[in-house]
């Protein structure tokens, strides 16, 4: 067996993009990911891709223009951790001495099919009822706020962060900082969710080349990944929805990598509304459960602070191409851990974890749960 | 309380989780009046506090689980045993 490393990694701009094809977002990301990499076409043994919403033979369309041709490419849906679960399948391709370059590459195009909240599942026992996504989150705001004495204001303060963090990013969708105040002020979505504590749709790519690690190099290192569907959700239990597939997740995930919360320089994690933050911060073991504010009032996990969480704006600011959000998460982390993040830059980082959640299944606590450790080695 | 615009639903409408006295959580739409004394924007709006009582009141026009707040509430430590029908 191998030690999978990603070799380079690549985004398009995130946003609304209407003028643009989904296969140029691909381009621009597989092209930056390549190039990175320096690899070519003819290099790559195969390819995973993770789109939700993409037509039918979406990857092939774009991907024949750049000649990566001849080789299997397999198309993954995992609502919005399919762009993890794609790397996850090829960090294991490659961790199986399966193939030795594979390409990784999550796309969607979003703002031409929503006006807004992507529409509850019809197939969906809850998705039926009008259980959008929003409403969801709404829910586990409203429960965690009334188990733990959390205000409407503590819950802004994470979009106040990761809106702050998106100022340095020139890829996000949105770059401006906004206040508490604005927050909360803010049209109401699902209460207690305000627009800006919901992460925006947007059109958008993100690829990643993964190989076996060349032993003495200085490359990036894929120490674990673990991608886990939710359990049944138990009706006596006390956690909010998702809590118990992103710990189960994340405590497979140390295991495999052999470390524990404590040695993480900094996380990328699917903030796509503001109490997902907060809970999976719990979850992966930063903050005891219902301590998840104190990371926020103490500066923990702000940019500077010891531990960042979404130093790249997150999903709230980044935006939300469901496809490409889990290789973007990959791709921030990357470029942290080769000090390639400019004005996000956290100091000296050296080892990084994504999470991405997988939106929302009736009867169980969640779709699925992605989770990658990774470290700069060399 | 839902007020984004999702095919075939007038928001604003309320939904929560409930726990039927038997078990199983199911998800229900909470009966208008009262689940929204406020206006839509802008103003505050009551929320159902969870650990409220509820009760399966029938169905809504597309056939939707409808409960109602029943009189007083319960505790989180009851809630957690599965002891009561509540948000």
């Amino acid at each position: 067996m191998s030690v999978a490393a990603i070799k380079g990694v690549g985004t398009s701009l995130f946003g609304k993009q209407p003028d643009l094809h989904p296969s140029e977002l691909v381009w621009r990301a597989v092209d930056e990911a390549m190039t990175r990499a320096g690899v070519t076409a003819n290099d790559l043994d195969a390819v995973y891709v993770g789109t939700v919403f993409g037509a039918p033979g979406v990857a092939q369309r774009a991907l024949h223009a750049m000649g990566i041709v001849g080789v299997p490419v397999i198309t993954v849906e995992n609502a919005c951790a399919s762009g993890t679960t794609a790397l996850h399948e090829a960090a294991e391709a490659v961790r199986l001495d399966r193939w030795s370059c594979v390409l990784a590459v999550g796309v969607e195009k979003m703002t031409d099919q929503f006006a807004g909240a992507i529409h509850p599942e019809s197939t969906d026992i809850e998705g039926r009822s009008g259980l959008a996504l929003p409403s969801l989150y709404a829910m586990a705001a409203t429960r965690y706020q009334h188990v733990f004495g959390v205000t409407d204001s503590e819950l802004a303060m994470v979009a106040e962060k990761n809106h702050g963090h998106a100022r340095h990013n020139d890829r996000a969708q949105h770059r401006t900082p906004h206040t508490v105040d604005e927050i909360l002020a803010s049209r109401m979505i699902a209460d207690p969710l305000t627009l800006l504590q919901c992460c925006p749709i947007a059109d958008g790519a993100a690829a990643a080349i993964i190989g076996p690690h060349a032993h003495g190099a200085s490359e990036v290192v894929i120490r674990s990944s673990v991608l886990r569907s939710g359990q049944l959700w138990d009706h006596r239990s006390e956690h909010v929805w998702g809590f118990e597939v992103i710990r189960d997740t994340a405590m497979r995930a140390y295991e495999a990598a052999g470390v524990g919360p404590a040695d993480l320089d900094l996380v990328e994690c699917h903030d796509a509304f503001t109490i997902g933050e907060i809970v999976t911060t719990e979850a992966l073991g930063l903050a005891p459960e219902g301590d998840g504010v104190r990371l926020l009032r103490e500066r923990h996990t702000h940019l500077g602070g010891p531990q960042p969480v979404n130093p790249s704006g997150g999903l709230l600011s980044r935006g939300h191409p469901l496809g490409a959000t889990g290789l973007a998460q990959v791709a921030e982390i990357w470029w942290q851990l080769q000090g390639e993040a400019g004005g996000r830059q956290h100091p000296g980082a050296r080892l990084g974890l994504v999470e991405t959640m997988g939106g929302g299944v009736a009867g169980v606590d969640g779709n699925a749960c992605a989770i990658a450790v990774l470290e700069r080695v060399g | 309380m839902v007020r984004v615009p999702v095919p075939g639903r007038t928001p604003p409408y309320g939904l929560a989780y409930v726990d039927l006295d038997d078990g199983p959580r199911i998800l229900a739409h909470v009966a208008d009046d009262v689940a929204d004394h406020g206006t839509v924007d802008g103003s505050p709006v009551e929320r159902v506090a969870p650990g409220t009582r509820m009760r399966v009141s029938g169905s809504t026009d597309l056939g939707d689980v409808q409960v109602e707040t029943v009189s007083g509430t319960v505790s989180w430590a009851r809630l957690a045993a599965g002891g009561d029908g509540s948000t």
